[in-house]
């Protein structure tokens, strides 16, 4: 029992010890900045589109004007920091820090942990900026945020949250910086573009019959795209918003659930997938 | 790892090489027509009946619960239309029923068998106004009947009109000439009247089976005289209903009322330009599953892979005042009224919108109004307003509240200033930890210079 409850506190404190690490080695960096800067640039990029269309048009009835400016910045911010842990993981392993760190009191849950509570607490403080950023714009415009602005914000910490998660996994069990990086980019891109992919290939017109090879890749894609509903921290975040939008608050809580699941089981898999990969390189 | 990735890509190579060699070797007969059965079908789509048909490469009927729908096995000829990627088929010269009963089956279960019926589908108020009735059986061949009635009626009064208005113009200038018209009165008291333009629509009698079901899946197939399937009948039918009922607005503003927007989610943000006029149109409307709905009206169209909800619109009504409300505070009502658009005379391109009665006094020609809506003006202070309708026991009718914003117009650079916010924190963070690194660096030095 007491070896117990000193392996966790010695536990806890290697947890606090990578995330105060990892905190500050993000922080005192110039990437994260420019990240985020671009991604308000981003968004301010778009609500000014939708100005301009009002502005000339009269009128923009949607459901919220900043619900979608505000996505774009979150989601190119998770992928930025999903991919920051890919890489520092990666690195960690090739240099050799992650041996080094495992012949202390580190283990491989609270390596994972430690690097998962870093990237999640650097995400939750970049959403507080962006939150004061669109109020600032709102204020400017003088557009009152709606209550599903914020709705959506909860949301997101749990989206961003599984995304970062499937950052660890990839570099848990990935051998190199290279594989790692390739992996993780193939997948934000392949479930980011698979949608444009199917509109692109449904307004094709094929000279032939029954079957036809677009029509079987369009078949294709169209279950790669189901598979990615279930999958996708995207699809999640637009699912969710979708849902809450619609007022169905019993999907949108489904959504959340099913969001921290996935977002435990690779948290889970990432220690497994550590364990069976080792740390060394 | 590597091992996996190339078995993938290889795989993948392959089923595109030979789902391309299949598609070539049928794309030599793509020119061809050919005989197929397909299921034709006349689907209830929530305002109007939808005729359709289901060919072979179509796996699954999609349809509305609760109301009848009409399913006609038939044969035609079949050809492959490349412009929009889907089969057509020429009815003109193959339209042959197929005789059988169409069987349903749910869980495994046989739960109906359908024998084919007459039917005719009429809209007594014109197609453009939905509203369509059904009938079956003898029924259909009676109104049918009465239809063609009605319709000769229509050709006689307009025969007679033009025989009235013939004998009205020869004997208007036989006085003329004779110098009998004292007044105006004298041309246009004896002037006939045309007959009011026939609306009454209909269908000829056909023959189908008409299935009428709860939502659900199902099974359907043909089974013919000999207690056979018949060939390509066995299909998947879906059935569904709506999800949500509400009320849409097609909201026209003033200066452009050639290019209006509608709004048809519940609860949406009208976002608006200041000093701007709108005219809202309040319709009814219902929300189904978008795959479904799109896949009723057009069975051929690309599966989604991810669907989502549709919204879609139905008839216009006359509704009650539209209630106007800051929070909890009511602020006032709209009158609903009919309105007239007018071209604006001279080089000048641009309408007007005035009020029915108004144009009347403006020297308009009489006619029926070219919309009828809700007019509000817009001004800076409009924020957060909320609008809805109620219903006649002063209940807010569900689904027809939205809310309507003013946006400020500024200048273009001033929105990018929050951008800088990023920045700014950007700075101060890694400004201050360098600063005191450098402090820190030189308390080291310092101490180390001392010892």
């Amino acid at each position: 029992m007491m070896m117990t409850a000193v392996k966790s506190a010695e536990r806890i404190r290697a947890v606090v010890t990578i995330h105060k690490r990892d905190m500050r080695l993000a922080l005192f960096g110039p990437a994260l900045h420019v990240v985020t800067t671009l991604s308000i640039l981003i968004a301010v990029v778009i609500i000014r589109n939708y100005l301009n269309y009002i502005k000339a048009n009269g009128i923009y009835p949607m459901p919220d004007l900043f619900s979608f400016p505000f996505r774009w910045a979150i989601i190119a911010t998770g992928v930025y920091l999903a991919f920051s842990t890919v890489v520092t993981i990666s690195r960690e392993r090739e240099s050799g820090t992650m041996e080094l760190l495992f012949y202390g009191p580190v283990d491989h849950v609270s390596y994972v942990f430690g690097k998962y509570m870093a990237q999640v607490t650097l995400y939750l403080m970049i959403l507080a900026l962006y939150t004061v950023c669109f109020l600032t714009l709102s204020w400017m415009a003088r557009i009152q945020l709606s209550a599903s602005f914020f709705i959506m914000i909860l949301l997101s910490v749990f989206t961003g949250s599984y995304l970062i998660a499937i950052g660890i996994f990839v570099s848990s069990v990935s051998r190199s910086v290279r594989n790692a990086t390739l992996v993780f980019l193939g997948i934000v891109m392949g479930a980011l573009l698979i949608q444009g992919i199917q509109s692109w290939l449904s307004n094709i017109a094929p000279e032939s019959d029954y079957y036809n090879p677009v029509l079987l890749l369009q078949q294709v894609v169209s279950w790669i795209q189901v598979t990615l509903t279930w999958l996708s921290p995207f699809s999640y975040l637009n699912h969710g918003v979708d849902e809450m939008l619609r007022g169905n608050m019993k999907a949108f809580v489904g959504t959340i659930a099913l969001a921290i699941s996935f977002c435990l089981i690779f948290l889970a898999s990432s220690v497994l997938g550590l364990k069976f990969r080792g740390v060394r390189q | 790892m590597r091992k996996i990735i190339g078995a993938l890509l290889v795989l993948g190579i392959c089923s595109v090489i030979c789902g391309a060699a299949v598609g070539m070797v049928y794309a030599q007969s793509s020119d061809e027509k050919r005989e197929e059965f397909v299921y034709g079908v006349n689907a209830f789509n929530g305002s109007l009946y939808h005729g359709t048909f289901y060919p072979p490469s179509v796996d699954t009927l999609y349809l509305l619960a609760d109301e009848i729908n009409i399913v006609s096995p038939r044969k035609t000829l079949l050809y492959y239309w490349p412009v929009t990627n889907e089969y057509k088929a020429d009815w003109d010269t193959l339209s042959e029923n197929v005789e059988g009963v169409l069987e349903i089956i749910s869980q495994g279960q046989m739960i109906a068998s359908l024998q084919p019926k007459d039917y005719v589908i009429q809209y007594p108020k014109g197609i453009t106004r939905g509203d369509p009735q059904i009938f079956l059986g003898d029924d259909a061949q009676t109104k049918y009947e009465q239809w063609s009635d009605e319709l000769q009626a229509y050709r006689f009064a307009v025969a007679a009109y033009y025989e009235a208005s013939r004998i009205f113009t020869v004997t208007l200038d036989d006085k003329i000439e004779a110098g009998t018209i004292t007044s105006a009165d004298d041309v246009l008291v004896s002037a006939p009247d045309r007959p009011a333009e026939f609306v009454y629509s209909s269908t000829k009698v056909y023959r189908g089976m008409p299935v009428t079901l709860s939502s659900g899946n199902y099974e359907i197939r043909l089974r013919n005289g000999e207690g056979e399937i018949v060939e390509n009948s066995v299909k998947k039918l879906v059935v569904f209903q709506r999800d949500r009922v509400g009320v849409g607005y097609t909201v026209i503003p003033e200066d452009k009322w050639t290019t209006p927007e509608d709004t048809q989610r519940p609860d949406e943000i009208v976002y608006v330009r200041s000093n701007n006029v709108l005219y809202l149109e309040p319709y009814f409307e219902s929300e189904y599953n978008e795959q479904y709905f799109v896949h009723l009206e057009a069975p051929q169209a690309p599966r989604f892979g991810n669907a989502g909800w549709l919204w879609v619109k139905e008839g216009k009504f006359v509704p009650n005042d539209l209630q106007i409300s800051r929070g909890k505070m009511w602020l006032r009502a709209v009158s609903f009224e009919d309105y007239m658009v007018r071209q604006i005379p001279g080089k000048a391109l641009g309408y007007e919108i005035l009020e029915w009665q108004e144009g009347i006094s403006q020297g308009m020609r009489e006619r029926s109004p070219d919309f009828s809506a809700f007019r509000l003006v817009v001004d800076h202070q409009i924020q957060d307003i909320a609008l809805y309708l109620v219903g006649d026991n002063d209940v807010a009718v569900g689904g027809s509240s939205r809310t309507l914003d003013a946006v400020r117009e500024f200048g273009s650079g001033e929105l990018w200033l929050p951008a800088l916010l990023p920045v700014a924190v950007g700075l101060a963070i890694v400004g201050t930890r360098r600063y005191s690194l450098r402090r820190y660096r030189a308390v080291i030095t310092e101490a180390s210079t001392e010892q």
